[in-house]
């Protein structure tokens, strides 16, 4: 090719100039990619007369700070209970089934610090379920190492002995007990929010009562920790949920010999995502554990806490080997607490979720959702309740033995509006059409 | 070749360039205008927003449907929707405007944004590099992409793009965190804590103060983790990176809650002139709700502007009289300006307005005191504390009420509701501390020293004052014994 100006262009330079204009006119987006898919937003159905709230336990009595109930069959008398965190009076409660659809609430425990995460596990080898508590002292945001860890010894009479098991620690969010060393004793995994320092803190069994401390992650704003064989090598990894500006949710995979290999399995670029709480689930029914996931949290650079327009629910798939996928589930301002359960009976497991931090000055504002799986994981999302307000809590079990579940939720009023109360509530399916 | 032939052939080329460009012009254009019609939502669910921006957006799809100046409407429109946290659609909207505005790296930056917002970090990444393809100086793009990569585990490819953000800004506090996080997952905590140090230099303390303490505990240095700690009781200062992109969506926004968000957003990153333009919009917009009269409020007395602070606060009180907060910082405002009389009738008619107001209790319960009606301010505190659960200090000034009223016990037991409710708050335990130190009691004022020593928000004069005033009670061998125990538990 040549331009000498004495001899003018050849042909042959301008026809191959006239086809780079046009190609390079044409050339655009190439390394974008092909498909992102941007699903359309659902119309949520109203179901407001799907089930039918019972309060169960106490009255309400002031403003209630239940953080955390759960349903469980804590004396294995076959009949499902609950046991439930009041922060704000220090107690660990268990709302008994005395007879089927009788409750009658007992103090498990009395002056806890602010007890906000209960899980059960036999401590002791005794065939009872001893109850491990996360205790943060302060529920708002205190940086000060003012955390515990308390566990309730069961005498198999359902009368309960508190040992602290660590304090002056980072605020505990979560305590799960499982057998991480492979040696028989059941180990600690301890979430510690904290608030500008936090940590997750493994504790291997040293005695009956004794632990030896190991950090796994140093950083603040752990709300969960999950433990389950993720990875599917026969022992038991462990998932955890990071809040605050981090946003992510990790995987210790359990390499074994004491060793766990971390990997990042979520994360947002939204320092405001909100994440407030992750549960366990096999959703797509595929024998490995996966993710349900919720982000929620209104609190904010803001004077009062509120929705998000990202506030939802979504799911982790496990594809195995400590890979997982995003999946979008549907929006809820306020949104904590999923809960995988087959609300209709239909052999395709649904998500519930209930809303904490919203203004509720919308009578369209949810307190609770069913998001119907289609059994495609497709989600359509129900209203289950507009009302009573602020639902931080939820968990699910067939309570009446007919096969049937049902969920039961825990409000925490620690911000207006003080109104719509409620304290711990079971919802029932209305036998009424 | 003839010179005619020369002249011949470039009149051709001439000419096929020219047809080409304005078949390219038509092309273009008509492939605008099916872009975005295609890209229109075919149904849109506004119920809920304001007449204002329905009506915005309905214009917008009728220009884009006309034809009429389509990527401006299709802009306008994807604006609209990112700023009213409709994200699907904001994205469709981006999508459209990169294939139409290809050259725009604000496109795929915006677009990347939502979708990294929700942890589609591949596809972001992907749209973040062809962000910075077009503009490589935009620094929130690349601490964004940086964070993907870190968050996806790509520790490598993370540390080159912090890196090239430092070799424009040699202290931005983004790129120090994350490549400080690298380093910690390194085991390099060394050159962690030291990125750790200029970021907080840089940010003055609002980017990682937190991971400084850790990295200050694993380096052996408490005195400097303490230092830091001692700085809150809470800070929670982390800001997201300044995106002026992002932020030109907020004038698109409709919705009062979350102008109000991005006002404190904008706040906290120290931009306090355009906090008081979103937060006045959302008063504009919700002129009912108090919080934002106090937002507002808080934000002029930044400025300095006193004047419009008071405007803004009373109008509050006028606008929204159940809110408890606009009559407390009325209340608040005239005690810092000396104006007692004013405070406490703020005080007195926001309790009539919200007679469950913890804080407006609290501020009577004070100027009772201040009055020697020390009974009367009893109630008040009690109030205060049966609401705010975690807050000491209403049983601090309980148990002050009752020292002076010589009931002892009932002092004694709301310290002891205080530690209860604020375990480690500094007035719980250093009132406690020279109570038993006062009461010769030995054994709980060492229990107490202990935990003030380990307290590192109490002041280093109180604590001097605390060890002199259990120096004088106790004798130098008490001082001795405690300091050597102290010792003894030290790693």
């Amino acid at each position: 090719m040549s331009f000498s100006p004495a001899n003018g262009p050849k042909p042959s330079a301008l026809i191959f100039l006239t086809v780079l204009f046009l190609t390079a006119s044409c050339r655009r987006n190439e390394v974008l990619p092909q498909h992102i898919e941007i699903k359309d937003k659902p119309t949520p159905v109203v179901d407001t007369s799907y089930l039918v709230p019972e309060n169960i336990g106490n009255p309400v009595s002031g403003y209630p700070w239940i953080a955390n109930v759960l349903a469980v069959d804590l004396d294995k008398d076959g009949l499902m209970d609950v046991i439930a965190c009041e922060a704000k009076d220090g107690k660990v409660l268990w709302i008994r089934q005395v007879s089927r659809s009788h409750f009658e609430e007992i103090v498990l425990a009395d002056h806890v610090p602010a007890p906000v995460h209960a899980s059960v596990a036999d401590m002791t080898g005794t065939g009872h379920y001893d109850v491990l508590v996360a205790c943060m002292s302060v529920v708002f945001p205190d940086n000060d190492k003012i955390g515990s860890v308390v566990i309730l010894e069961n005498d198999g009479k359902e009368h309960f002995t508190p040992h602290v098991i660590i304090d002056n620690i980072a605020r505990v969010t979560d305590v799960r007990a499982a057998d991480f060393s492979g040696d028989g004793r059941l180990d600690l995994i301890v979430g510690q929010f904290g608030y500008d320092q936090g940590e997750i803190r493994l504790m291997e069994r040293t005695g009956r009562w004794e632990f030896k401390s190991r950090i796994l992650l140093d950083l603040p704003g752990t709300i969960n920790v999950m433990v389950a064989d993720f990875c599917g090598r026969g022992r038991q990894d462990i998932i955890a949920l990071v809040s605050q500006q981090y946003e992510e949710i990790f995987l210790f995979e359990n390499k074994g010999g004491g060793k766990f290999e971390k990997k990042i399995i979520f994360g947002s670029t939204n320092e405001d995502y909100a994440s407030s709480n992750i549960n366990l689930c096999d959703l797509n029914k595929d024998g490995k554990p996966d993710i349900l996931y919720t982000n929620g949290d209104g609190f904010g650079p803001s004077p009062v806490p509120g929705s998000r327009p990202w506030h939802g629910v979504q799911w982790l798939e496990n594809q195995g080997s400590g890979n997982f996928r995003f999946h979008r589930i549907g929006d809820l301002g306020g949104a904590y607490s999923p809960v995988a359960v087959d609300l209709d009976c239909d052999g395709n497991m649904d998500v519930v979720a209930v809303s904490a931090t919203m203004q509720y000055t919308k009578p369209s504002d949810v307190t609770m959702m069913w998001y119907r799986n289609d059994g495609s994981m497709n989600f359509t999302p129900h209203i289950l309740a507009y009302e009573p307000i602020q639902l931080l809590t939820a968990d699910a079990a067939d309570f009446d033995g007919k096969g049937r579940p049902a969920i039961v939720t825990g409000a925490f009023f620690g911000n207006p509006p003080y109104d719509r109360l409620s304290r711990v509530t079971l919802w029932r399916r209305n036998e009424k059409p | 070749m003839s010179k005619r032939k020369i002249l011949w052939l470039s009149s051709i080329v001439a000419l096929v360039l020219i047809s080409a460009g304005a078949g390219y012009f038509y092309w273009f254009g008509v492939q605008s205008r099916e872009i975005a019609a295609a890209i229109l939502p075919r149904t849109l669910n506004l119920e809920g927003h304001g007449p204002e921006l329905v009506n915005r957006i309905k214009e917008c799809e009728q220009r884009i449907r006309a034809g009429q100046d389509v990527a401006t409407a299709l802009a306008e429109l994807a604006s609209l929707f990112h700023g009213n946290g409709l994200y699907s659609e904001a994205a469709r909207c981006y999508q459209g405007m990169i294939r139409i505005d290809s050259h725009n790296a604000r496109w795929p930056h915006l677009l990347a944004n939502i979708l990294a917002g929700f942890g589609r970090l591949d596809d972001a990444v992907l749209l973040w590099r062809r962000a910075l393809s077009l503009k490589n100086d935009y620094t929130p793009a690349q601490i964004h992409l940086a964070d993907s990569l870190l968050k996806l585990n790509r520790l490598e490819e993370a540390r080159k793009v912090y890196d090239r953000v430092l070799q424009r800004e040699t202290d931005n506090p983004y790129a120090l965190l994350g490549l400080a996080r690298i380093d910690m997952e390194a085991g390099r905590w060394g050159v962690a804590r030291e990125r750790l140090e200029a970021a907080v230099s840089s940010s003055d303390y609002r980017i990682g103060y937190d991971l400084l303490v850790t990295a200050s505990e694993h380096m052996g240095d408490k005195t400097r983790a303490e230092a830091v700690r001692a700085r809150n009781k809470a800070s929670g200062a982390f800001i997201d990176i300044p995106d002026p992109w992002l932020r030109e969506t907020y004038f698109d926004c409709y919705d009062s809650y979350m102008l109000s968000l991005a006002g404190g957003t904008a706040e906290a990153q120290g931009d306090v002139p355009f906090a008081i333009n979103l937060v006045e919009r959302a008063i504009r917009l919700e002129p009912k709700n108090g919080n934002y009269y106090v937002q507002a409020h808080l934000l002029y007395l930044q400025m300095k502007n006193t004047a419009k602070a008071l405007h803004t606060v009373l109008k509050g009180t006028v606008e929204a009289p159940d809110c408890a907060d606009t009559w407390h910082e009325l209340a608040v405002y005239y005690r810092n300006v000396g104006q007692d009389q004013q405070a406490y009738m703020a005080v007195l008619t926001g309790l009539a307005h919200c007679p469950n107001s913890p804080s407006l209790h609290y501020m009577r319960g004070e100027y009772l005191v201040t009055a020697g009606k020390l009974e009367e301010a009893i109630s008040d505190f009690q109030q205060t504390a049966s609401i705010k659960n975690d807050d000491g200090s209403p049983h601090i000034q309980l148990a002050r009420i009752y020292f002076s009223l010589n009931r002892t016990d009932d002092a004694l037991n709301a310290l002891k509701n205080g530690y209860l409710s604020e375990p480690n708050s500094p007035p719980v335990l250093t009132v406690l501390g020279f109570y038993y130190i006062n009461a010769h009691d030995e054994v709980n004022a060492r229990k107490w020293m202990q935990r003030i020593k380990d307290q590192p928000r109490i002041m280093s004069k109180e604590r001097t004052e605390l060890e002199a005033a259990f120096y004088q009670q106790f004798g130098s061998k008490a001082v001795l014994t405690f300091w050597s125990r102290r010792v003894a538990v030290l790693p």
